[in-house]
């Protein structure tokens, strides 16, 4: 009966590893995607206004500061993008940024910001 | 001498608040009880996977905000409630109280980050 319970934890934990090992392959960027942070020099426009004043806030439902991304790492910049864009996340003012961002931007602008350590 | 005490004890009790409002012990306690550091890493900027995000020196009340979102998609609120659909973070962030959220935000402001606010 022991041997059982343990055959099942051994289990279980194979099977969160499994899990996770298969979330993290899911997650990882396209590799054709390749970002070119000096590309993104000219796409930060649409970040800066919040993301690059100390102290800006937004409001809803709870009142934060929004999130500091230079330093970020580039495939998770990536990913909260696409979540966005796909509506994943809901914020109405980075779902119409993310929409309008390429592959490609997305990309540029993720090693740029991560560049910035 | 009566208004001095009374200023003593109200600065007393507005310290005892702000202890109460966060606990950064507790923070790190319950980031280590829930298996934050599982993808995120202890020092919570080593993640696991680069798609991970860098936690550690990130807004307090950003990171309470992302955890909030998280439950709020997990419990089928609707997108105009600001929500976050993800398998992972859902499933991480729905046993937490507003306690735990509060706490585990507090401390990971404090740690060592490469994360800035830039341009």
């Amino acid at each position: 009966m022991k041997l059982r319970t343990n055959f099942k934890r051994t289990l279980s934990a194979l099977a969160v590893t499994a899990t996770c090992a298969f979330m993290g392959s899911a997650h990882a960027a396209d590799p054709a995607t390749v970002g070119d942070a000096k590309a993104a020099v000219n796409k930060v426009s649409m970040c800066i206004g919040c993301h690059g004043i100390e102290g800006y806030k937004a409001s809803f439902p709870e009142v934060y500061h929004v999130p500091k991304i230079a330093g970020q790492n580039a495939q998770y910049i990536v990913a909260a993008l696409k979540e966005y864009a796909s509506g994943a996340r809901s914020f109405p003012s980075m779902e119409a940024i993310a929409k309008s961002l390429s592959e490609q931007d997305m990309a540029d602008l993720a090693a740029y910001y991560a560049s910035l350590k | 001498m009566k208004k001095l005490t009374l200023a003593l004890l109200g600065s007393a009790m507005f310290v005892a608040g702000a202890a109460q409002a966060a606990d950064v012990v507790a923070g790190k306690a319950a980031y280590e009880k829930f298996n934050c550091a599982s993808c995120h890493g202890a020092d919570a900027k080593t993640s696991l996977m680069p798609a991970y995000p860098i936690l550690a020196g990130q807004h307090a009340d950003y990171l309470e905000h992302a955890l909030k979102a998280y439950q709020r998609g997990q419990a089928g609120a609707p997108a105009t409630a600001n929500i976050r659909k993800n398998a992972i973070m859902g499933g991480m962030s729905a046993p937490l109280s507003g306690e735990d959220i509060k706490n585990i935000s507090a401390w990971l402001t404090t740690l060592p980050s490469p994360l800035a606010i830039r341009k």
